[in-house]
């Protein structure tokens, strides 16, 4: 156990709490303030509120109402998981990237275009490769099982929009309250949607339920699909 | 690495949010008085001391380790190891230092984490599985939280909103951000600063209320 060099006075005068959230420390940086908020009340707090501020802004929080993206995709590869650390991959954190790393139990990796509702963000033509579950209605077979364990989830539906234009989305829990909402164009027939949703809003362990309707007609459901979480 | 299960239970258990709520925990000064009582196992304290170093750890870790269930399992290691020296040493030769030893010992985890390549060490035969279902009051904690979190960011000024949602949302380049904005890095800290004390200003009245 080292005494930590950095002082209170240093942490707050260097705006050490917004760096090390902006992840600008050099590595020596870093220890030495983790070492000095493991010690230092007042700096643990304030680096815990900023980190609860910038989940709530990666969970979409920051971006309005409608939490979760949602596009037509075309799938076009296959991804393996790879589950080996090393010391630098450990740096390019699964929480931080804006390349989401997904580690759903996927078996499609599409590529996305999606659009914010800002046209401001040139992000708006960001292409980012993601790893979908694809979800059947839910009459037909088991419910499937995505994991929790990445930043977000993504989800793949195989949705009959017929002649709708524009779709809602609902995703509830057991206990019908309503998880995340929004709307969607509706994919070209024979695509499916791919909804992500940031794992902050969903639980280990437990069942949910997406409704997807007619926009234009809110009374015509088109499919719900079921599926459950795991850690 | 294998974590008791008393341990994995006693620790707040919480996925998706990788922090577990800042409502307010009691405030204990970390001295020969609170060193003792875990030492002695009070379950006040336990609770206290895994809930406070465990929102600690979970920063710290989720910067180094690839995944939330790595963060989990360095993070049990490093609870048992140090409740496993303060009991063997019968506590701290410096109380006062204990935030100082938990993060040693959670770097000595995370070098031994390094050195193996990741390769968690496989569980005893007789490992007691921690249950990792969430109680039903942790859950509903979970779920103010994330309202409470969703609110104080929705009251945020439209500038701050939009700041937050392009650099940890939309992981735009930050460089690009400031030319957009023509302000600087250090400036862009500032802001950052600002909102995250309007943040958090909202977010503790929401608490109070």
């Amino acid at each position: 156990m080292r005494p930590t060099d950095m002082t209170h006075t240093e942490a707050v005068n260097s705006l050490a709490s917004e760096r090390y959230l902006l992840d600008e420390m050099t590595d020596p940086e870093r220890e030495d303030f983790e070492a000095h908020y493991f010690e230092c009340d007042e700096c643990a707090d304030d680096v815990k509120m900023g980190a609860l501020m910038q989940d709530g802004a990666r969970a979409g929080f920051a971006a309005g109402p409608q939490v979760a993206r949602i596009a037509a995709f075309t799938p076009v590869q296959k991804r393996k998981e790879e589950a080996i650390v090393t010391a630098r991959a450990l740096r390019q954190v699964w929480y931080r990237s804006a390349a989401l790393p997904w580690a759903v139990a996927a078996t499609l990796a599409v590529v996305v275009g999606y659009q914010t509702t800002n046209p401001r963000t040139p992000a708006t033509s960001t292409a980012e490769a993601l790893n979908a579950v694809l979800l059947r209605p839910a009459s037909r077979g088991t419910a499937p099982v995505v994991s929790v364990s990445s930043s977000h989830v993504a989800l793949a539906l195989d949705v009959d929009a017929g002649r709708a234009t524009e779709l809602t989305y609902e995703l509830r829990d057991t206990t019908a309250a309503v998880i995340t909402s929004g709307r969607a164009p509706a994919p070209a027939a024979g695509s499916p949607l791919l909804l992500v949703i940031p794992t902050f809003t969903l639980k280990p362990q437990q069942q949910y339920i997406l409704s997807v309707r007619d926009a234009a007609q809110p009374d015509r459901a088109l499919s719900d699909y079921a599926f459950a979480t795991t850690p | 690495m294998k974590a008791t299960a008393d341990f994995a239970s006693c620790a707040t258990r919480q996925r998706g949010l990788p922090l577990p709520g800042l409502s307010r925990l009691p405030r204990y000064e970390f001295d020969g008085a609170y060193v003792e009582r875990l030492v002695s196992e009070d379950p006040e304290i336990e609770r206290h001391f895994t809930r406070y170093f465990g929102d600690l750890l979970s920063l710290k870790l989720r910067s180094k380790l690839r995944s939330p269930a790595l963060v989990e399992d360095a993070k049990q290691e490093t609870f048992v190891r140090v409740l496993t020296t303060l009991k063997k040493k019968r506590g701290l030769a410096t109380p006062e230092s204990l935030g100082a030893f938990v993060n040693s010992v959670a770097n000595n985890v995370v070098f031994e984490l390094y050195r193996s390549g990741s390769r968690v060490t496989a569980l005893a035969e007789d490992h007691d599985e921690a249950d990792s279902r969430e109680g039903a009051e942790t859950t509903l904690m979970a779920a103010e939280e994330r309202s409470r979190v969703r609110d104080a960011l929705a009251d945020l000024p439209q500038k701050e909103k939009d700041l937050l949602r392009w650099v940890f949302f939309e992981g735009r380049d930050k460089d690009e951000i400031c030319r957009e904005l023509n302000i600087d890095r250090n400036y862009l800290r500032v802001l950052l600063h600002r909102a995250k004390n309007r943040f958090r200003d909202r977010y503790v009245s929401d608490e109070t209320h």
